[in-house]
């Protein structure tokens, strides 16, 4: 315990390197009074908690006194006071955090810039040397910042201290600057001052560099010196340079003594004017009215705080996570990944060589190459696969093993094929699988362990596949099977192809007696193993609840999507609603939905309802019989409502051994027996069950698995369903307009999924249609991109002998026997262009699609019957519409309507995710466009009004019965109808006929593009349409006006071909009533073009009145409406009159008519 | 079927299907056999045993387990084996005697035995490289790890091409092979150039060219391409790749389609080094030029899938396996009875380039 006088040095010796040196020295009594916590035990080192207790209360002193610092005589005293405290209390130099020195002093300097009273304060420049001691990030910045605001202009300290700064830098003429400007103020005390200078020269005079110092002024101008054309640069290069060799002499005392020639003279030499820059405080600081605190001047040092609300991290801060990825990886893999390429089976396994065209079906099975196509460096070689199959992989040669492995492989040989033989070497291998994976030795073998766990969801289908193997599914199946396969999704395809590697790498598995061998096996359900793994699954299943199946697949959602799709369908019945059983049956379809459906599926399941049935299409077999019925018949209904759930057909003899299957099997046999419209619906199981096998086996083992248990009664109840008080109730129910509103527009993609939702006959039931819908196809950039270089070489030649022949890509639909090569582009619209195509059998289809067709009342087309050359119509974005439109167009008409020949036929519709291949006949004859082009190149005018009248009554009477059957084309126009020359060949008479007797029937238009085509029956008799395109001048007068139509469309676009016809050029219309507002009926349109005087004007003015006016002509319609049908065929019966009388006149219609030939044909060469 | 004289089918083949062919290095009728069956058969393919056969079994060396490839060593007296079982065996030809020399942690896909730098590599399905010199023992072999799973190896008089999985192609220099495995160093040399496949699919096969210049790589997609080692920018210019090996399929499933064949095997002529042939899985062999990028010949078509080629060492004969492929990922695939081996000898000029010699 020293005494309170004695200063204990001790204390202060032991913190010495903690104590911040001050300029002015410190207090040593104060630093023990740091360094001591309690005068009690001074010795001891205080805790850091006692000396911030101790602080903080103090320096909440100083705080409040600071707080009420307006009221203090001498504020600066309290920050002085303060100052001073903080250095005793805080003597580490590293305490500034805790001191807060920093803010302090900025504080402390900040409060009296302007001040006047301490403007010249020692003890407020002392502050500011503090600060700039300390804190400052550029001292001499600083230094200038106080000489602006004359903050120590009279102090020579302020001098002494700059001055010195400035030396310590070696900017000695600087600093002689200063203190001499110092000493030129009288700043106080000048004795000092000028001792301080003398030193200065004297070290000075030591020092030889010191002429090479920066001679800048030390007090620079302010900038706005710039317009003062003051240069402090130039006033001391006119000075003459010091001799840096030369010690200057020394000054003297002498500090007015001027030295002539100085630099330094350039800053006296202005002293009146601005360019004295003490003195020039006024205006001259503006600029510097603040140096700010440390934190401003660093401010871009530092990140803002900002809210979080709606900052987006950007993603580049993913990448730096990516080496650290890198960590974890095989480093290898990262070059194996850059070098990969994805092959995915079903893309490549048929190659269309994007040059030629020609098709190319690689010979591997790349299904079985790449099990995992996505994941580099897991393709497999030939010998792998093999070594694989043989279960040579399996196999661990480590040296222990070898003995015991020597003896088991001696019954190994191939030759050998004793089952029980194999299982159990099978068995005992697979043990040594597993010691394998457990040393991880071998990579190969460790992957399958790896998906152990999936291994056990996925158990069954491998057994199931074997079980189809062995099961009698005819070649037809078969083939099925592989067109699914090869264009799955891709998550469908990997877990398949996975499958079928796994597959592979099990010997062939005898489905016979293996679930006792097994059943002492189940902890190793690795490789081999799991397909009797799937067995001992599978007899849980047969126990289990239809409920335990769907907590199954629940569980594995991947697999799902097909089959909840599958269960999606189930909700159609129920629109067309008949019987409390079916209900019954889509609500527990419901249930299962609800399970199952991921909210993808949900999707799906809204906005395609029906489509998903369509997905089971079925190609008849051989033997099958197509149901007489129309499709709409209330049997047909049902069976196509049916869930096709029950995809085991006759499969007795395979291994399954299943009981619910059996039932279900004889559930099939029943339902055969009883009902032979199930076929259809037997069709589509087979379907279903074929749709899986290659691209999922899994998904196919689920349907399968569960089938028996759930089909099981909705097939009883299908059978009830077929019977005839259903039918009815279901037949009502599909009266009325699917579309309800009164205004809509009919081309909307909304209006026309529920239309092609909701239609009674689906989509699905029409042969010739293809859904594909759940996959993709990947051909449409091929063909694209095909047709584009064609068109490119155009007609260079290909002159390149090692003669890539210029083969064409070639499409080859899954159920389709033949295949059709793209020929060219016929056509190349803005959504769908048109390619010739040659479709490889073209008769084939004659006997297999046409017969049923006509028996089944969809319509023996007179245009059907398919030819070597068609033509496909490939939309974007694929739609079902065209086809669709076409269809009902031509199963409305019949088969024997006249207009059925002059409507274009729909073969075929392949409808896939992004493309859709429309398969339609081809018209090599041209346009009537092209008609128009011929006579108007080859007369110089329009063509003959015979002709053109021929061609109109062909129109009219067309346009009229597709009226009459409430079908709306929508898109009239002279490149949409194209000539049809059916037998160009048969003799034409001279004479022409309205029937079409003498071989004119043979001759007329086609209509093709039914893409804007409205089938009106499907919306409200009072509907009224608007349309959303854009809208020209071949658009018909409500379209342009923005009023609502409906038949308007179709009459306009038949006024504008006629017009087209008859004069050569699309029409115009022009307001034929005085204007005005007028209503729909009021307003009248005419032709701008008059009427040739030899023409039969009556005719045609009629004819255009007609057209363009139908809404004045309702007066003389059934149910005063449109469509206008009766003016319609007034119109053409006044022409066929006309015709028919002067058909021979001139050259004549036939004449003419064999010029069209004539150029149809020149046309095609 | 070709002339007698210029084609025959050896005498009593392998059981099973044939992995590889390797003519002996100083002889041209000894010709050694890989095959499935577990056995390796050393032929001379010129020595008849009587009248009908062509060439006679001198032995049989049994394996384990299937011998994926073979090659001789120094001479005809020593061969080298790669095996399912993992191991590199050598085999002394004349005694029969085999010992193991290394041993992988997989099935030993290929083996190569380099006698400018008395070097055996083997590659494995572990993804790795194993390098021996056999005739100094006492030297640890050398592991080089592998990106991918190797499936196809060849060595030019300075070089070793390594197929991979994933397209890769590594390219070793066999000097600095032999002295990082003289060195004893732990550290695995870094290939000389890491490549990658010309062709899109699977590599299948790789051959290098006799004279150093560049190999030629398959795909099990009908294609084969021709690489140059010389990094340059000219030199790459050069590499260029063709199809072959596919048939127009009749017309039976309706559709007139190339059916496209894996190119299973590649082999250059030993002494017209721009001579090579192919055999692919549509059962024929072309020989083609490789600098002139020509085909020379296609030869008749065999009875099944090409599996394997040689040339012997004076380029004279051709050695082609003949057996069905597995590349379908058959399940009951079965070489037996099917296995067959053709030498062919070759004309003076068959294999000669065209505009050159004469």
């Amino acid at each position: 315990m020293a005494a309170g006088d004695l200063i204990d040095f001790d204390i202060i010796e032991g913190q010495k390197e903690n104590i911040q040196s001050l300029p002015g020295g410190r207090s040593a009594k104060k630093l023990v009074e740091a360094f001591s916590s309690s005068p009690l035990h001074k010795l001891s080192t205080p805790t850091p908690t006692d000396t911030k207790n101790i602080n903080d209360c103090i320096r909440a002193e100083y705080e409040e006194e600071i707080a009420n610092i307006s009221e203090s005589d001498d504020p600066l005293d309290v920050f002085d006071r303060y100052v001073r405290w903080t250095f005793d209390a805080y003597p580490s130099a590293q305490a500034t955090p805790q001191s807060q020195l920093h803010t302090l002093l900025e504080r402390a300097t900040k409060s009296f810039i302007g001040s006047a009273q301490y403007k010249n304060d020692p003890r407020y420049l002392k502050l500011w040397l503090l600060y700039i001691k300390f804190f400052s990030d550029s001292p001499r910045e600083t230094y200038v910042f106080l000489s602006r605001h004359t903050i120590g202009e009279t102090l020579a300290l302020f001098y002494e201290e700059y001055a010195a700064w400035l030396e310590s830098a070696g900017r000695w003429s600087q600093a002689e600057e200063v203190y001499k400007l110092g000493i030129e103020r009288e700043a106080r005390p000048v004795q000092r001052l000028v001792r301080k200078f003398g030193e200065f020269e004297q070290r000075r005079a030591q020092d030889p560099a010191a002429a090479d110092a920066p001679s800048s002024p030390a007090l620079p101008t302010v900038r706005p010196a710039l317009m003062a054309k003051v240069d402090p640069y130039a006033a001391l290069a006119r000075a003459p340079a010091p001799d840096p060799q030369a010690p200057r002499p020394n000054m003297g005392l002498g500090g007015q003594s001027s030295k002539p020639g100085k630099a330094k003279l350039a800053v006296f030499s202005d002293a009146g004017s601005e360019a004295s820059p003490m003195s020039k405080m006024g205006e001259s600081s503006k600029g510097w009215d603040t140096i700010g605190s440390l934190a401003d001047r660093k401010k871009e040092n530092m990140v803002e705080a900002k809210p979080w609300v709606g900052e987006t991290l950007t993603t580049q801060v993913k990448k730096s996570s990516g080496p650290k990825m890198a960590v974890f990886r095989d480093p290898s893999m990262s070059r194996i990944a850059e070098s990969h390429i994805v092959i995915a089976p079903s893309k490549h396994q048929v190659i269309v060589n994007p040059q030629s065209g020609k098709r190319e079906r690689v010979y591997v099975n790349l299904e079985a190459i790449y099990p995992t196509p996505e994941e580099p460096g897991t393709e497999l070689s030939f010998e792998e696969l093999w070594a694989a199959n043989q279960g040579w992989l399996d196999v661990c040669w480590d040296d222990d093993n070898i003995v015991e492995e020597q003896e088991e492989l001696t019954p190994r040989k191939p030759e050998i094929d004793l089952l029980g033989h194999r299982m159990a070497e099978k068995l005992i291998i697979h043990h040594d699988a597993v010691e394998l994976d457990e040393n991880g030795a071998i990579k190969d073998q460790a992957r399958p362990v790896k998906s152990k766990k999936k291994k056990m969801l996925e158990v069954n289908e491998t057994q199931i596949i074997k079980a189809k193997l062995d099961s009698p599914s005819g070649p037809k199946i078969k083939k099925k099977s592989n067109s699914y396969s090869s264009e799955p999704t891709m998550t469908m395809h990997t877990k398949a192809a996975t499958n079928e590697i796994y597959d592979l790498f099990n010997a062939p598995l005898k489905p016979t007696k293996e679930e006792n061998e097994e059943s002492g096996d189940e902890d190793y359900l690795t490789d081999g193993d799991y397909t009797s793994g799937g067995e001992s699954a599978n007899t849980t299943r047969q126990i289990s609840t239809s409920e335990a199946g769907d907590d199954d697949e629940t569980s594995d959602v991947k697999s799902v999507s097909e089959w909840s799709d599958f269960t999606a369908q189930k909700h159609v019945p129920r629109i067309e609603g008949d019987g409390n059983d079916e209900q019954e049956d889509g609500e527990q379809g419901d249930s299962v939905l609800s399970d199952l459906i991921d909210t993808k599926d949900d999707d799906d399941e809204e906005s395609e309802d029906s489509p998903p049935r369509t997905r089971f299409i079925p190609i008849p077999p051989e033997d099958y019989e197509a149901p007489t019925r129309p499709y709409r018949d209330p049997a047909e209904v049902a069976n196509n409502r049916l869930p096709f759930m029950t995809p085991i057909t006759e499969r007795t003899e395979s291994s399954l051994g299943l009981i619910t299957a059996a039932k279900s099997i004889t559930n099939k046999v029943l339902s055969k027996r009883d009902s032979r419209d199930d076929l259809t619906e037997e069709e589509e199981d087979e379907d279903d069950e074929d749709f899986g096998p290659l691209s999922s086996p899994l998904r196919e083992v689920l349907n399968e698995n569960r089938s028996p248990l759930k089909i099981a009664q909705p097939l009883l109840k299908k059978l009830k369903a077929a019977t005839p008080p259903s039918q009815q109730k279901a037949k009502e129910i599909q009266k009325g307009p699917i579309i309800k509103e009164l205004r809509c527009n009919p081309v909307d993609k909304a209006v026309r999924e529920e239309i092609l939702e909701r239609m009674h006959a689906p989509l699905t039931s029409y042969p010739g249609f293809y859904d594909h819908r759940s996959e993709r196809c990947d051909k449409g950039a091929e063909v694209r991109k095909f047709a584009k270089a064609m068109a490119k070489a155009g007609g260079k030649k290909d002159g390149d002998k090692t003669g890539t022949i210029h083969s064409l890509p070639v499409l080859e639909f899954p159920e389709i026997i033949g295949e059709y090569t793209i020929k060219r582009e016929l056509g190349a619209g803005a959504f769908a262009p048109v390619y010739l195509i040659e479709n490889s059998s073209p008769d084939d289809d004659d006997a297999d699609e046409n017969t049923p067709q006509v028996a089944m009342g969809k319509g023996a087309f007179a245009t059907s019957s398919r030819h070597t050359l068609e033509a496909l119509k490939m939309e974007q974005p694929p739609t079902a519409w065209e086809f669709h439109m076409m269809r009902l167009a031509a199963t409305r008409l019949g088969p024997q309507h006249r207009a059925t020949a002059s409507i274009s036929a729909a073969h075929e519709l392949h409808l896939y995710q992004d493309e859709g291949f429309l398969i339609l006949p081809l018209h090599p004859h041209g346009t009537l466009l092209d008609v128009v082009n011929f006579f108007s190149e080859a007369n110089k005018a329009p063509m003959d009004e015979s002709l053109a009248m021929f061609f109109s009554i062909e129109l009219l009477r067309t346009v009229e019965a597709l009226h009459a059957k409430q079908i709306l084309h929508g898109d009239l126009k002279p490149d949409n109808c194209l000539l049809r020359l059916d037998d160009p060949t048969s003799a034409l008479a001279s004479q022409w006929r309205a029937d079409g007797s003498g071989g004119w029937s043979a001759r007329g238009v086609v209509l093709i593009d039914f893409g804007r085509g409205i089938d009106m029956r499907a919306f409200d008799p009072d509907v009224q349409f608007v349309a959303d395109w854009k809208t020209d001048l071949h658009d018909c007068a409500e379209v342009r006006e923005g009023r609502p139509w409906t038949w308007q469309l179709d009459y306009h676009g038949l006024a504008g071909t006629i017009h087209t016809l008859l004069f050569g050029k699309y029409i115009e219309t022009a307001r034929a009533d005085q204007g005005g507002l007028g209503t729909s009926a009021g307003r009248r349109y005419k032709i701008r073009e008059s009427l040739k005087r030899y023409w039969q004007t009556e005719i045609w003015a009629e004819c255009f009145d007609v057209l363009l006016n139908p809404g004045s002509h309702v007066e003389a319609e059934e149910g005063r409406r449109m469509p206008v049908n009766r003016s319609l065929r007034r119109v053409r019966e006044r022409m066929e009159g006309w015709l028919e009388v002067n058909c021979e006149k001139g050259v004549g219609v036939r004449g003419l008519m064999a010029r069209v030939e004539g150029m149809a044909k020149a046309r095609r060469h | 079927m070709a002339p007698a004289a210029t084609q025959f089918e050896l005498a009593q083949p392998p059981n099973d299907a044939i992995s590889a062919l390797a003519f002996a290095p100083d002889s041209p009728s000894r010709l050694l056999v890989a095959s499935w069956d577990k056995n390796i058969y050393l032929y001379d393919t010129l020595q008849s045993s009587d009248e009908n056969s062509h060439g006679s079994l001198l032995q049989t060396y049994e394996h384990r387990a299937p011998v994926m490839d073979v090659c001789f060593g120094r001479d005809s007296s020593e061969a080298f084996s790669a095996g399912m079982d993992w191991q590199v065996r050598h085999i002394d030809l004349e005694t029969g005697d085999q010992s193991t020399l290394s041993k992988h942690a997989a099935p030993v896909r290929r083996v190569v035995y380099s006698r400018e730098h008395s070097l055996l590599i083997s590659a494995s399905w572990d993804s790795t490289l194993h390098v021996h010199d056999p005739t100094n023992p006492s030297l640890t072999p050398l592991t080089i790890p592998l990106p991918g799973k190797p499936h196809a190896m060849a060595a030019s008089p300075s070089k070793v091409i390594v197929a991979m999985t994933s397209r890769l192609v590594h390219i070793y220099d066999l000097s600095a092979l032999s002295a990082a495995l003289s060195s004893q160093t732990n550290e695995a040399p870094q290939p000389w150039q890491q490549r990658e496949s010309s062709l899109k699919f699977l590599t299948r096969a790789v051959a290098a060219m006799p004279s150093d210049a560049g190999y030629a790589t398959s795909s099990i997609e009908g294609r084969v391409a021709v690489e140059w080692f010389d990094a340059s920018a000219e030199s790459q210019a050069r590499k260029y790749a063709f199809k072959c090996h596919r048939t127009a399929q009749p017309a039976a499933d309706g559709s007139s389609a190339d059916v496209v064949f894996p190119v299973n095997a590649l082999a250059f002529h030993p002494v017209h080094g721009s001579t090579f042939a192919s055999g692919g899985g549509d059962a024929t062999v072309a020989l083609w030029d490789a600098e002139a990028k020509r085909r020379m010949k296609v030869y008749q078509k065999f009875a099944d899938s090409v599996a394997a080629l040689a040339f012997s060492a004076d380029g004279r004969y051709l050695a082609v396996a003949v057996c069905p492929g597995f590349e379908t990922g058959m399940e009951d695939y079965s070489g037996e009875g099917r296995t067959k081996i053709f030498v062919r000898e070759l004309g003076e000029n068959e294999a000669l380039p065209k505009g050159k010699g004469k």
